[in-house]
Protein backbone atom coordinates (compact mmCIF):
# COMPACT_ATOMS: atom_id res chain seq x y z
CA UNK A 1 0.00 0.00 0.00
CA UNK A 2 1.34 3.43 -0.92
CA UNK A 3 1.36 6.92 1.41
CA UNK A 4 -1.51 8.35 -0.60
CA UNK A 5 -3.64 5.25 0.30
CA UNK A 6 -2.64 4.92 4.11
CA UNK A 7 -4.03 8.71 3.97
CA UNK A 8 -7.51 8.06 2.45
CA UNK A 9 -8.19 4.86 4.92
CA UNK A 10 -7.64 6.85 7.72
CA UNK A 11 -9.99 9.21 6.30
CA UNK A 12 -12.72 7.08 5.23
CA UNK A 13 -12.14 5.27 8.44
CA UNK A 14 -12.47 8.15 10.89
CA UNK A 15 -15.17 7.57 12.79
CA UNK A 16 -13.78 3.87 13.26
CA UNK A 17 -11.33 5.21 15.36
CA UNK A 18 -13.02 6.21 18.34
CA UNK A 19 -13.43 2.83 20.08
CA UNK A 20 -11.27 3.33 23.06
CA UNK A 21 -13.92 3.32 25.98
CA UNK A 22 -14.03 6.38 28.05
CA UNK A 23 -12.56 5.39 31.89
CA UNK A 24 -14.88 3.60 34.33
CA UNK A 25 -16.48 6.35 37.07
CA UNK A 26 -16.09 9.38 34.01
CA UNK A 27 -19.31 10.05 34.99
CA UNK A 28 -18.93 10.35 38.34
CA UNK A 29 -16.13 12.05 38.32
CA UNK A 30 -17.47 14.70 36.10
CA UNK A 31 -20.27 15.14 38.42
CA UNK A 32 -18.47 15.87 41.46
CA UNK A 33 -16.13 18.22 39.44
CA UNK A 34 -19.71 20.13 38.49
CA UNK A 35 -20.70 19.88 42.72
CA UNK A 36 -16.97 21.62 43.53
CA UNK A 37 -17.12 24.37 40.83
CA UNK A 38 -16.06 28.06 42.80
CA UNK A 39 -18.98 30.23 42.95
CA UNK A 40 -18.77 32.76 39.88
CA UNK A 41 -17.13 36.03 40.61
CA UNK A 42 -19.00 38.32 38.71
CA UNK A 43 -19.79 39.93 41.30
CA UNK A 44 -16.84 40.49 43.66
CA UNK A 45 -15.43 42.42 40.99
CA UNK A 46 -17.82 44.17 38.97
CA UNK A 47 -20.01 45.79 41.61
CA UNK A 48 -16.42 47.58 42.68
CA UNK A 49 -15.88 48.63 39.37
CA UNK A 50 -18.79 49.59 38.35
CA UNK A 51 -18.98 51.82 41.91
CA UNK A 52 -15.67 53.14 41.05
CA UNK A 53 -16.60 54.07 37.53
CA UNK A 54 -19.51 55.72 38.61
CA UNK A 55 -17.65 57.70 41.47
CA UNK A 56 -14.70 58.81 39.01
CA UNK A 57 -17.49 60.45 36.59
CA UNK A 58 -19.55 61.74 38.80
CA UNK A 59 -16.82 63.41 40.49
CA UNK A 60 -15.54 64.78 36.34
CA UNK A 61 -19.16 66.15 35.96
CA UNK A 62 -19.32 67.63 39.84
CA UNK A 63 -16.48 69.98 38.67
CA UNK A 64 -16.71 70.39 34.92
CA UNK A 65 -19.99 70.89 33.05
CA UNK A 66 -18.51 71.07 29.99
CA UNK A 67 -17.51 69.76 26.76
CA UNK A 68 -14.81 68.79 27.90
CA UNK A 69 -16.42 67.21 30.60
CA UNK A 70 -18.51 65.33 28.98
CA UNK A 71 -15.39 64.05 26.69
CA UNK A 72 -14.05 62.88 29.72
CA UNK A 73 -16.27 61.03 30.98
CA UNK A 74 -17.62 59.53 27.62
CA UNK A 75 -13.77 58.00 27.74
CA UNK A 76 -13.67 56.71 31.26
CA UNK A 77 -17.29 55.49 31.05
CA UNK A 78 -15.97 53.39 27.99
CA UNK A 79 -12.47 52.34 29.75
CA UNK A 80 -14.74 51.44 32.92
CA UNK A 81 -17.56 49.09 30.59
CA UNK A 82 -14.22 47.89 28.69
CA UNK A 83 -12.80 46.25 31.92
CA UNK A 84 -16.37 45.01 32.62
CA UNK A 85 -16.34 43.64 29.40
CA UNK A 86 -13.57 41.83 29.72
CA UNK A 87 -13.33 40.16 33.05
CA UNK A 88 -16.96 38.92 31.94
CA UNK A 89 -15.21 37.15 29.56
CA UNK A 90 -12.17 35.91 30.99
CA UNK A 91 -14.44 34.49 33.45
CA UNK A 92 -16.22 32.52 31.06
CA UNK A 93 -13.60 31.48 28.59
CA UNK A 94 -10.30 31.35 31.21
CA UNK A 95 -11.50 31.31 34.45
CA UNK A 96 -7.95 30.74 35.56
CA UNK A 97 -6.33 34.04 33.81
CA UNK A 98 -8.49 36.09 36.45
CA UNK A 99 -5.84 37.51 38.31
CA UNK A 100 -3.39 37.77 35.26
CA UNK A 101 -5.67 39.54 33.19
CA UNK A 102 -6.88 41.94 35.85
CA UNK A 103 -3.05 42.28 36.60
CA UNK A 104 -2.64 43.76 32.77
CA UNK A 105 -5.96 46.03 33.12
CA UNK A 106 -4.91 47.78 36.00
CA UNK A 107 -1.40 48.27 34.78
CA UNK A 108 -3.07 49.18 31.40
CA UNK A 109 -5.59 52.03 33.21
CA UNK A 110 -4.20 53.20 36.12
CA UNK A 111 -3.32 56.30 36.83
CA UNK A 112 -1.56 57.50 39.85
CA UNK A 113 -2.41 60.98 39.56
CA UNK A 114 -5.59 61.24 36.66
CA UNK A 115 -4.00 62.75 33.73
CA UNK A 116 -7.27 65.16 33.10
CA UNK A 117 -6.23 66.64 36.85
CA UNK A 118 -2.52 67.44 35.53
CA UNK A 119 -3.34 69.26 32.35
CA UNK A 120 -2.13 72.92 32.85
CA UNK A 121 -4.85 75.44 32.98
CA UNK A 122 -2.59 77.71 30.03
CA UNK A 123 -4.21 75.12 27.77
CA UNK A 124 -6.46 75.96 25.06
CA UNK A 125 -9.71 73.75 25.64
CA UNK A 126 -8.74 72.49 22.12
CA UNK A 127 -5.09 71.30 23.26
CA UNK A 128 -6.66 69.84 26.77
CA UNK A 129 -9.12 68.10 24.57
CA UNK A 130 -6.70 66.39 22.11
CA UNK A 131 -4.20 65.17 25.05
CA UNK A 132 -7.07 63.20 27.06
CA UNK A 133 -8.43 61.84 23.17
CA UNK A 134 -5.19 60.46 22.90
CA UNK A 135 -3.92 59.65 26.39
CA UNK A 136 -7.59 57.94 27.46
CA UNK A 137 -7.87 56.42 23.81
CA UNK A 138 -4.50 54.85 23.88
CA UNK A 139 -5.72 53.16 27.01
CA UNK A 140 -9.42 52.14 24.95
CA UNK A 141 -7.32 50.84 22.36
CA UNK A 142 -5.20 48.30 24.53
CA UNK A 143 -8.32 47.30 26.44
CA UNK A 144 -9.61 46.53 22.96
CA UNK A 145 -6.95 44.01 22.11
CA UNK A 146 -6.83 42.08 25.06
CA UNK A 147 -11.34 42.00 24.79
CA UNK A 148 -10.42 40.49 20.93
CA UNK A 149 -8.05 38.22 22.45
CA UNK A 150 -10.72 37.15 24.77
CA UNK A 151 -13.74 37.03 22.86
CA UNK A 152 -11.59 34.54 20.48
CA UNK A 153 -10.83 32.71 22.63
CA UNK A 154 -14.47 32.40 24.48
CA UNK A 155 -15.99 31.35 20.54
CA UNK A 156 -13.39 28.99 20.17
CA UNK A 157 -13.61 29.38 16.51
CA UNK A 158 -10.81 26.86 14.81
CA UNK B 1 -32.65 22.22 20.93
CA UNK B 2 -29.43 20.88 21.62
CA UNK B 3 -27.64 23.87 23.69
CA UNK B 4 -30.50 23.19 26.31
CA UNK B 5 -29.13 19.58 27.01
CA UNK B 6 -27.84 18.70 30.20
CA UNK B 7 -24.71 17.93 30.92
CA UNK B 8 -25.23 14.15 31.30
CA UNK B 9 -26.91 14.14 28.20
CA UNK B 10 -23.98 15.68 26.53
CA UNK B 11 -21.88 13.51 27.92
CA UNK B 12 -23.93 10.69 26.93
CA UNK B 13 -24.22 11.39 23.48
CA UNK B 14 -20.05 12.97 23.14
CA UNK B 15 -17.76 11.96 25.72
CA UNK B 16 -16.62 9.00 23.91
CA UNK B 17 -15.76 10.97 20.62
CA UNK B 18 -14.51 13.52 22.63
CA UNK B 19 -12.29 11.64 24.94
CA UNK B 20 -11.06 9.26 21.84
CA UNK B 21 -10.46 13.33 19.74
CA UNK B 22 -8.05 13.96 23.15
CA UNK B 23 -6.38 10.51 23.41
CA UNK B 24 -5.16 10.96 20.18
CA UNK B 25 -3.78 14.59 20.73
CA UNK B 26 -2.31 13.83 24.36
CA UNK B 27 -1.81 10.02 24.16
CA UNK B 28 -2.59 9.99 28.26
CA UNK B 29 -5.42 8.51 29.16
CA UNK B 30 -5.91 10.48 32.65
CA UNK B 31 -4.40 13.59 30.63
CA UNK B 32 -7.41 12.96 28.02
CA UNK B 33 -10.13 12.40 30.52
CA UNK B 34 -9.45 15.41 32.40
CA UNK B 35 -9.99 17.27 28.90
CA UNK B 36 -13.41 15.87 27.82
CA UNK B 37 -14.20 16.79 30.95
CA UNK B 38 -12.96 20.50 30.99
CA UNK B 39 -15.05 20.45 27.98
CA UNK B 40 -17.96 19.46 28.93
CA UNK B 41 -17.58 21.50 32.11
CA UNK B 42 -17.01 24.28 29.87
CA UNK B 43 -20.37 23.71 28.10
CA UNK B 44 -21.62 23.50 31.62
CA UNK B 45 -20.38 26.96 33.27
CA UNK B 46 -21.21 28.62 29.67
CA UNK B 47 -21.76 27.68 26.49
CA UNK B 48 -25.70 26.36 27.06
CA UNK B 49 -26.33 29.72 27.89
CA UNK B 50 -26.04 31.04 24.18
CA UNK B 51 -27.28 29.53 21.17
CA UNK B 52 -25.05 27.16 19.57
CA UNK B 53 -26.09 25.85 16.36
CA UNK B 54 -23.85 23.39 16.19
CA UNK B 55 -22.53 21.84 20.15
CA UNK B 56 -20.83 19.15 17.77
CA UNK B 57 -18.22 21.28 16.26
CA UNK B 58 -18.01 23.51 19.37
CA UNK B 59 -17.39 20.98 21.82
CA UNK B 60 -14.44 19.43 19.14
CA UNK B 61 -13.16 23.28 19.36
CA UNK B 62 -12.93 23.72 22.67
CA UNK B 63 -11.61 19.43 22.95
CA UNK B 64 -8.86 20.50 20.59
CA UNK B 65 -7.42 23.77 21.74
CA UNK B 66 -7.91 22.49 25.85
CA UNK B 67 -5.89 18.82 24.30
CA UNK B 68 -3.09 21.17 22.87
CA UNK B 69 -2.97 23.33 25.66
CA UNK B 70 -2.21 20.29 27.53
CA UNK B 71 0.29 19.53 25.46
CA UNK B 72 2.01 23.25 25.86
CA UNK B 73 1.92 21.97 29.75
CA UNK B 74 3.91 18.92 29.33
CA UNK B 75 6.87 20.75 26.86
CA UNK B 76 6.57 24.42 28.89
CA UNK B 77 6.64 26.15 26.06
CA UNK B 78 3.75 27.75 23.84
CA UNK B 79 5.05 27.38 20.55
CA UNK B 80 6.60 23.88 21.11
CA UNK B 81 6.03 22.79 17.71
CA UNK B 82 8.18 25.30 16.34
CA UNK B 83 11.00 23.94 18.26
CA UNK B 84 10.18 19.91 17.78
CA UNK B 85 10.62 20.67 13.85
CA UNK B 86 13.71 22.67 14.36
CA UNK B 87 15.07 19.63 16.52
CA UNK B 88 14.03 16.77 14.51
CA UNK B 89 15.01 18.06 11.00
CA UNK B 90 18.46 15.94 11.00
CA UNK B 91 16.71 12.96 11.98
CA UNK B 92 16.11 10.40 9.20
CA UNK B 93 13.11 8.47 8.84
CA UNK B 94 11.86 6.20 6.30
CA UNK B 95 9.99 7.67 2.63
CA UNK B 96 7.92 4.26 2.02
CA UNK B 97 5.35 2.24 3.43
CA UNK B 98 5.74 -0.05 0.70
CA UNK B 99 4.64 -3.45 1.75
CA UNK B 100 3.40 -2.24 5.20
CA UNK B 101 0.06 -4.41 6.36
CA UNK B 102 -2.36 -2.15 8.03
CA UNK B 103 -5.86 -2.28 10.21
CA UNK B 104 -7.22 0.24 12.52
CA UNK B 105 -5.67 -1.41 15.39
CA UNK B 106 -2.03 -0.93 13.80
CA UNK B 107 -2.61 2.42 12.79
CA UNK B 108 -3.83 3.59 16.64
CA UNK B 109 -0.57 1.64 18.02
CA UNK B 110 1.36 3.02 15.70
CA UNK B 111 -0.30 6.89 16.00
CA UNK B 112 0.19 6.11 20.11
CA UNK B 113 3.87 5.77 19.93
CA UNK B 114 4.27 8.53 17.56
CA UNK B 115 6.08 11.96 19.21
CA UNK B 116 3.73 14.71 20.48
CA UNK B 117 4.36 17.23 17.81
CA UNK B 118 3.47 14.32 15.24
CA UNK B 119 0.88 13.04 16.58
CA UNK B 120 -0.62 16.25 16.75
CA UNK B 121 -0.51 17.95 13.33
CA UNK B 122 -1.54 14.34 11.96
CA UNK B 123 -4.43 14.41 14.00
CA UNK B 124 -5.26 17.35 13.31
CA UNK B 125 -4.97 16.84 9.67
CA UNK B 126 -5.77 12.94 9.30
CA UNK B 127 -8.74 12.55 11.63
CA UNK B 128 -10.01 16.33 12.62
CA UNK B 129 -10.10 17.04 8.51
CA UNK B 130 -8.11 20.62 9.35
CA UNK B 131 -6.00 21.88 6.67
CA UNK B 132 -2.57 23.14 7.24
CA UNK B 133 -3.73 26.87 7.50
CA UNK B 134 -6.36 26.04 10.13
CA UNK B 135 -4.16 23.85 11.62
CA UNK B 136 -1.36 26.67 11.78
CA UNK B 137 -4.05 29.24 12.92
CA UNK B 138 -5.01 27.05 16.04
CA UNK B 139 -1.42 26.25 16.98
CA UNK B 140 -0.36 29.59 16.77
CA UNK B 141 2.66 27.67 14.43
CA UNK B 142 4.01 28.62 10.75
CA UNK B 143 2.02 26.68 8.14
CA UNK B 144 5.13 25.75 6.42
CA UNK B 145 6.39 24.30 10.13
CA UNK B 146 2.63 22.22 10.14
CA UNK B 147 3.09 20.91 6.52
CA UNK B 148 6.95 19.84 7.66
CA UNK B 149 5.50 18.14 10.53
CA UNK B 150 2.77 16.49 8.31
CA UNK B 151 5.05 15.11 5.64
CA UNK B 152 7.74 13.84 8.09
CA UNK B 153 5.12 12.92 10.88
CA UNK B 154 3.54 10.60 7.99
CA UNK B 155 6.71 8.61 7.15
CA UNK B 156 7.75 8.57 11.45
CA UNK B 157 3.83 6.46 11.29
CA UNK B 158 4.63 4.51 8.19
CA UNK B 159 8.33 3.93 10.23
CA UNK B 160 6.07 2.50 13.07
CA UNK B 161 3.48 0.57 10.72
CA UNK B 162 6.31 -1.24 9.64
CA UNK B 163 8.37 -2.00 13.05
CA UNK B 164 5.10 -3.45 13.83
CA UNK B 165 5.30 -5.32 10.43
CA UNK B 166 8.87 -6.80 11.48
CA UNK B 167 7.26 -7.19 14.92
CA UNK B 168 5.15 -9.17 14.25
CA UNK B 169 6.86 -11.38 11.13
Amino acid sequence: MTMDNLEKYIIENREAFDTAPVPQGSLDRLMAKTRRRPVRHTLRWVLPAVAAAVLVVLFVTGYHNNDESRQLNRMLEGIARSEIEIMTLVENSCPQDLETVGNTIRSITAEAIPMYSLLPEELSTKERRKILDEYYGAKLEALDRVKEYYAHEMNNEL
Amino acid sequence: MEETMDIRQVYDRHSRRLYNMSLRIVGDPSDAEEVMHDTLLKYHDFARKKELRELSRWLSSVCIRKSIDKLRERHRYRHFLERCAMEDMTEAVCDTIEDVEYDIGRIRDAMASLPDHYRLVLSLHLFEGYDYEEISQITSAKESTIRTLYMRGRQKLAEMLKKHDNGQS
